[in-house]
């Protein structure tokens, strides 16, 4: 059926469906899902008629409105303070009470839809969608000069005042609430905000606006062209001496108010081009919409964009501008038959990547005049993009800090419309880009925004009267120019004016608490670099610039190339430390030109680093904090130091083909930078992270054909190996591990404890028995419990020796390519660790998914600092769908290297491998949170289970939100609480003593005393060891230093945790019973949850397998669990039987003898 | 060596049939008030309950050591263990030689605690008689990879069993005719290999014994190995060439693995499904026919439906997800 329909002849409207989907769009699958978007985030016209209604309403109780006469200021403010309540919302600087001209009122003119709505491109947002609607004010109740010294300003405001108090008399009948609120965020021009009142049913989610705007000939434009200026200094001194003509000319221009002017001229007029283009273009509010979206997920153009001076209507302007120029030689960019696909990604190219510094844009060919020429633009203004009527700049509130940050927005989004290997369409649109905390690498939080300060001269007072707009103008100005190339982006973020009731005082920007975010994101070749190199001294006014930026900072220095340059030096200790230079840089500058410090910022990046480094009160002989100065180089270095010992062994059977690294500590991701053993002492009391390797012989004949009798070999190469290692490297110690059990695959390995004091752990590989475990799978004649201890093995086998060294290498490249990984991947394994998920995760998992942050960082571009890479693997685990869908990571790259089709099929082949596990084992037992790499690797099958799987999505869940919570409201001192885990959930706590834990000093929350009990404590054990020891030594006659030597090493418990050994007791015992979770780097407990199922009443049986009680029994032991079971059964009939915890428990209490300080249960 | 004193004090005092001071009244009632009437039984199952009373080991250490983390709540003081036993049944595992479990004086014991050893169940039933041996079943494998299953002491996994074999029969009939009375599990020996901190120390260093001990072991073991492997080969080689009882005679291969290698380079056959799955070179004209080129248009035509039937499919999945909410 299916298939004679596929071969069906085709109808022509079907090939010409088929055809426009790929030619004019994307691909099939972006066309549904923009269709699908836009039906989500369209509102319902079938729906607006309480929209309507008030509309209605409105209109008439403004055509029914009563003139007021003119009045003196101080008349005005009384008369709507008592009869209404209001305070007049004037703008700063208030008018002082002695102004001579009135305030009159008469009703508006005309009465204008404007906007979205009306236009059809509306589009719901977080916070509903606005409506708005121009007031039209009539003519008469201003005067020619109004437009100076903030007159019309007054007036404006005055006449809101009397609408809104219009309004609010007839509040009842519309069943709004009245607010003010700013435009854009800008002061000067409040507007009305009608709400819906909560009892409105309705389901639409509206705000209405009431913008008040003049006939466009009421003012001369030419008195508002950019250069004039139209605030004297003296209005605010002297009132009514405006009368110094002569010198206008000398007094610095005032552009953003002059704008502020012009646009409430020319709103209808823009009304009118956008209605004519999107009756000529079809897929013009489409595109709108599709853009409007985009905008809101950035946080551009909302209520929470005071910085910015984009939006929506903007963007229709550029789309107006770009259907009719904008492309190559003059012709057109974009179509009027275009698709919203094409139109949407025509502008965004243009925004992307057009240079409005350079040249600027103007819709139409200016007019010759001086006034309104583009240098009078270009001059006074960042950026410059001019409408229709060649007067007003678009970009007017537009910084070039802002114009960077929507193009580096732009260049991200053109980049996934080009991406042809992945549907980004998520990344595009539905994806909320805007979360300070994920989206730039560091992040500066000001709070105390200073009033005065040098930059913040008069003149610029004039235009700027709000010092806090003016500072967030020009801090990230001196901020480049500290930070040069260390970072590609410096933003500032801070929301608009909140709304006010129109009955409290109008706020401020720097009276109203709000807080300045300025993001930064990294140049990631240069951020960590050490020296900022100035100018020669010679060069006077450049080096006195030089010294002016960085005053006592400043030094002059000769460099090893002779040159004696000004420059600045940042030393650091550690790689930890390099990474907060920009926020060195960033602390000083503004403490330096802006007098900020202490509390008034706050700087996010480093406060998570005290996770990765053991505590500074650790005694130098467990942990030297000196040792780790040099990062990952030293272990690095010993590494390869040690592979050519190898290759340069003598005495051999056979040549080594390759040695490989198999552990984190080699590929930049152990939580703490391994570092040598320092120790002259033999007393090592503390843990001693054996480094694994992996070592193949060159392939031979002679292995026999039989697993267990390679072991054995193995064993002897070992023992050889050992020898040789000692006897021609002298100071290496090295250790056979082995046992003599006959086994398929070994545990026998050897620890080296190398001359560069590191130590090693040491495996053989041999291909061989990876053939021999999958001859023993294929044979027929094996019975099934053979097969699946073969399919065991081989599965571990190739984990340990084929996928881990792969992986390894793997993650070793991307941390070199990528440096803020490492430490990314190591926060992000404490936090798994913290909260007692050690063992319910792989190492290797948890490196996958981290560095899937970098592989696949849209919908921002890629992590640069730790802290935001953590932040974002929290944010991945939340967004991931594990139940529907596997995590592909990259890690080889290959699919960006490859060709297209082959990564299609490489990523089909995971999807598959995950729907059949999940599919064996019944329902979600396997691959919860599975990840595959295309690299053939597989990581989380059998771990974690979904108790687990679901613990860690609501661990990072409220993680994240506590991250906001710290970085929106609270001092930055308690991040580490990140690491808190919660305890409520466990069943039974285990408490171990912390002075036998070999691991406590990797501990978080480290307490010294146990320290030092470790040190007596573990003495004690050495006794134990030496007893031992005796037996052995005593037929061996050794030097004195080799004595030594092996004494140390007999001491150095290489990798022993007996916390592990108990874990793994209980983990074979009670695997059907009960979950344990442990923090294996230092945790002191061990969380214990029943497994739920162990509670429900079973039939006796001779064997169950699990520690059983009678029901009946367990009447006679009221506290014991379960007792809420059957209670009405308690006769000896009934043989069902459940968990015996409280036996239980006391097992677990004994298996730990000695170790175990106290057990407690919860519930 | 001032602990372990103590801890035999400790021992005496466990002997002592006084109940100790903060045990719970509830585990009492269970094992002190019916003294004297005979054990509880599973009705229909012909098991006994044999009741034993556990008790913390943080409890019994409470006066030894002053603990630094004492201040820590330690929860179920004592609690009771259940054991369940009958007499052994000869009809469940027929295959067992009654010469190994001889029906009347074997005893079938269940749900052992995970941490018995022989001496354990020797301290509960010496009231009974001598016991001559003990066959524990679920011992809790060490190593998974172990070709063979090795016993020795070793933690046993919740509920398993063991046969008790009394020297006489009438040990048997004595366990199965045991009273109610307090018992007890925690009891101290030097003999009980220890659990816990010593025994995974024990562990650790067990792995690390002299190697020249463990070469030996090793050579030995190479040497059995090599021998086999030889009278394997040589049993081979008798059979070769040597008619069966029907005349038939049976070809073999000597088992030799090929060695065409040099130690870097190897040199193997083909193997069958490889061959297979190689691609045949690509003779034939694309689109030289007529009705080539109509078939190739029809596929183009049908993929482009497949795949928008995909997309289509796709879609309504993420729909069905309600991916498609933007905020």
């Amino acid at each position: 059926m299916m298939e004679y329909s596929m071969y069906q002849p085709p109808t022509n409207e079907e090939i010409q469906g088929l055809k426009e989907t790929t030619d004019l769009y994307k691909s099939n699958l972006f066309k549904f899902q923009i269709d699908e978007l836009l039906s989500e985030v369209s509102i319902d016209f079938s729906k607006t008629t309480s929209l309507e209604n008030i509309l209605h309403k409105l209109k008439e109780i403004f055509e029914n409105i009563n003139d007021q006469p003119d009045l003196s200021i101080t008349d005005v403010k009384s008369m709507l303070l008592k009869k209404h309540g209001i305070i007049i919302p004037f703008p700063d600087p208030q008018p002082s009470d002695d102004v001579k001209y009135k305030f009159g009122f008469k009703k508006p003119t005309a009465f204008y839809l404007v906007g979205s709505y009306p236009l059809k491109s509306v589009v719901r947002s977080r916070n509903g969608f606005n409506v708005d609607v121009v007031v039209i004010m009539p003519k008469d109740i201003f005067q020619e000069k109004d437009y100076m010294n903030y007159r019309y300003f007054y007036k404006r405001a005055y006449y809101l005042a009397i609408l809104s108090a219009t309004l609010q008399d007839k509040g009842l009948a519309l069943n709004v609430n009245v607010e003010f609120g700013a435009l854009l965020g800008d002061r000067r021009c409040p507007i009305i905000l009608l709400k819906p009142l909560e009892n409105n049913s309705d389901a639409l989610d509206f705000t209405i606006r009431i913008l008040p705007c003049i006939p466009m000939d009421l003012f001369s434009t030419q008195r508002l062209s950019p250069s004039r200026n139209n605030i004297r200094p003296q209005h605010f001194q002297d009132l009514g001496q405006i009368s110094q003509q002569q010198s206008v000319d000398s007094l610095p221009p005032t552009p953003q108010y002059n704008s502020a002017i012009l646009s409430d001229m020319y709103c209808v007029s823009h009304l009118n081009l956008l209605y004519k283009n999107s009756k000529d273009c079809l897929a013009f509010n489409d595109a709108c919409k599709l853009a409007k979206v985009w905008l809101h997920q950035r946080g551009i153009g909302g209520d929470e964009d005071g910085w910015s001076g984009f939006n929506g209507f903007v963007w229709k302007m550029l789309m107006c501008y770009l259907l009719h120029g904008g492309g190559v030689n003059g012709g057109k960019k974009l179509a009027n038959g275009y698709s919203s696909y094409q139109l949407i990604k025509g502008t965004m190219d243009f925004l992307a990547n057009h240079d409005f510094i350079r040249n600027p844009v103007f819709m139409n060919k200016l007019e010759e005049s001086e006034e309104f020429s583009e240098k009078s633009f270009t001059e006074n203004f960042d950026v410059v993009f001019v409408d229709n009527s060649g007067k007003l700049n678009l970009f007017c509130g537009m910084t070039k800090t802002a114009l960077e940050q929507i193009q580096h927005e732009a260049r991200i989004a053109m980049e996934y419309f080009n991406e042809n290997k992945a549907d980004r369409f998520e990344a595009l649109f539905l994806q909320n880009v805007n979360d300070i905390k994920l989206r730039y690498d560091n992040v500066a939080k000001i709070t105390q925004i200073p009033t005065s300060y040098c930059n913040y001269t008069k003149s610029e007072k004039l235009d700027y009267h709000d010092p806090f707009i003016h500072f967030a103008r020009t801090v990230p100005i001196q901020l480049k120019q500290g930070l040069t190339n260390r970072v590609n982006l410096i933003t500032i973020n801070y929301p608009q004016l909140p709304t006010w009731s129109t009955s409290s005082e109008p706020p401020s920007y720097s009276f109203s608490n709000l807080k300045l975010y300025i993001g930064f994101i990294f140049n990631p070749e240069q951020s960590n670099r050490l020296i900022d190199y100035g100018p020669s001294p010679e060069d006077e006014t450049a080096a006195s610039e030089f010294r002016k930026l960085w005053g006592k900072k400043a030094e002059v220095r000769r460099f090893k190339d002779g040159s004696i340059l000004e420059c600045v030096v940042w030393n650091v200790k550690g790689i930890e430390e390099r990474c907060l230079i920009v926020s060195r840089i960033v602390q000083y500058l503004i403490n330096l030109h802006y007098g900020i410090k202490g509390k008034g910022i706050q700087y996010f990046t480093g406060q998570l680093n005290e996770i990765v480094i053991p505590s500074t009160n650790i005694p130098k002989s467990i942990y030297n904090k000196n040792g780790i100065a040099n990062g990952f180089r030293d272990v690095m270095q010993a590494y390869d130091k040690l592979v050519k010992q190898f290759m340069a062994l003598e005495n051999i059977p056979l040549r080594f083909s390759g040695i490989r690294a198999a552990s984190p500590a080699l590929r930049y991701t152990s939580i703490f930078i391994p570092q040598p053993l320092t120790l002259t002492t033999t007393n090592i009391s503390h843990y001693i992270d054996p480094i694994e390797i992996i070592i193949q012989f060159e392939h031979s004949a002679r292995w026999p054909d039989d697993l267990v009798a390679i072991q054995k070999m193995k064993i002897a190469f070992y023992i050889r190996l050992a020898s040789e290692l000692e006897l021609q490297f002298p100071g290496t110690c090295v250790t056979v591990a082995a046992d003599n059990s006959d086994t398929i695959i070994s545990e026998a390995y050897m620890d080296i404890l190398s001359d560069s004091r590191f130590t090693f752990r040491c495996r053989i590989h041999n291909e061989r028995e990876i053939t021999l475990l999958d001859r023993g799978i294929k044979d027929k004649k094996s019975n099934q419990l053979k097969k699946d201890m073969y399919t065991k093995a081989l599965e571990r086998e190739k984990r340990m020796f084929v996928e881990i060294p792969m992986h390894t290498l793997q993650i070793q490249t991307l941390c070199n390519k990528w440096p803020s990984l490492s430490l990314t991947i190591r926060l992000t394994k404490r936090w798994f660790s913290t909260h007692l998920l050690s063992d319910h995760v792989d190492e290797e998992w948890i490196e996958c998914l981290s560095s899937q942050v970098y592989l696949e960082p849209c919908p921002w571009n890629r992590p640069g600092s730790g802290f935001v890479g953590f932040l974002r693997v929290l944010k991945l685990i939340t967004s991931w769908d594990w139940n529907n869908e596997a995590m592909i990571v990259d890690l080889s790259e290959e699919n960006k290297s490859s060709l297209k089709n082959n990564t299609y099929e490489n990523n089909e082949d995971i999807k598959l491998r995950f729907k059949n596990l999940r599919a064996s084992g019944g329902s979600c037992k396997y691959g919860l949170m599975f990840i595959g790499t295309t690299s053939g690797s597989a990581w989380g099958i059998d771990k974690p289970c979904k108790v687990v799987a679901n613990r860690i999505k609501d661990l990072a869940r409220s993680a994240l939100l506590y991250a906001d919570e710290l970085i929106e409201k609270r001092e930055n001192s308690e991040f580490k609480r990140l690491f808190v885990t919660p305890l409520s959930d466990y069943d039974v706590i285990i408490h171990l003593d912390p002075s036998q834990c070999t691991r406590y000093y990797q501990n978080i929350f480290v307490d010294t005393q146990y320290l030092a009990h470790n040190k007596k404590n573990m003495s004690s054990l050495k006794i134990y060891n030496i007893e031992d020891d005796d037996v052995v030594m005593r037929d061996v006659k050794m030097q004195d230093h080799e004595e030594n030597l092996k004494k140390e090493k007999m001491a150095a418990m290489i990798g022993f945790d007996p916390v592990e050994y108990y874990l793994d007791e209980l983990r074979k015992l009670y695997s059907d019973v009960a979950l344990f979770f442990h923090d294996k780097h230092g945790g002191t407990i061990i969380g214990v949850v029943w497994i739920p199922t162990n509670f429900t009443p079973r039939p006796w049986k001779a064997s169950t397998e699990i520690n059983s009680i009678l029901v009946s029994k367990i009447e006679n032991l009221k506290d014991q669990k379960g007792s809420e079971h059957d209670t009405n059964s308690s006769n000896l009939q009934d043989q069902n039987i459940v968990l015996n915890t409280k036996a239980v428990v006391l097992e677990i209490e004994r298996l730990g003898e000695g170790f175990v300080t106290g057990i407690e249960v919860r519930k | 060596m001032g602990s372990k004193k103590k801890r035999n004090k400790r021992q005496q005092n466990d002997k002592n049939p006084h109940i100790i001071s903060n045990s719970e009244s509830s585990g009492d009632n269970i094992c002190g008030e019916n003294s004297g009437q005979p054990l509880e039984e599973i009705p229909k199952t012909g098991f006994k309950i044999l009741p034993i009373e556990i008790e913390s080991i943080s409890n019994q250490n409470d006066n030894l050591s002053a603990n630094p983390s004492s201040s820590i709540k330690h929860h179920p003081l004592v609690s009771i263990h259940y054991c369940y036993f009958k007499s052994h049944d000869p009809r469940i595992n027929s295959r067992d030689n009654s010469t190994i479990l001889p029906a009347e004086r074997t005893l079938f014991i269940t749900n052992l605690p995970v941490d018995t050893t022989e001496h354990h169940i020797k301290h509960i039933f010496e009231e009974c008689g001598i016991i001559d041996r003990i066959l524990f079943h679920g011992v809790l494998k060490n190593n998974e990879f172990l070709a063979i299953l090795e016993g020795s002491r070793n933690l046993l996994i919740p509920g398993s069993t063991a046969h008790i074999v009394f020297k006489d029969s009438e040990g048997l009939t004595n366990a199965l005719n045991m009273v109610q009375k307090k018992r007890i599990w925690n009891i101290r020996d030097q003999d009980i290999p220890p659990l816990g901190l010593k025994r995974w120390l024990q562990e650790y260093q067990k792995l690390r014994t002299d190697p020249n001990n463990i070469g030996a072991q090793v050579d030995e073991y190479m040497r059995k190995f090599e021998e086999a492997e030889q009278e394997k080969h040589k049993a081979l080689e008798a059979r070769r060439n040597q008619p069966d009882e029907d005349g038939f005679i049976l070809v073999t291969g000597t088992g030799k693995r090929n060695i065409n290698t040099d130690g870097t380079i190897t040199v193997t056959a083909v193997k069958a499904d490889v061959v297979k799955n190689l691609k045949p070179k690509n003779k034939e004209l694309v689109d030289f026919y007529r009705f080539q080129m109509r078939e190739a248009k029809r596929g183009k035509l049908a993929e482009l439906r497949k795949k928008f039937e995909d997309d289509k499919r796709k879609i309504a999945d993420l729909k069905a997800a309600r991916r498609f909410k933007p905020y």
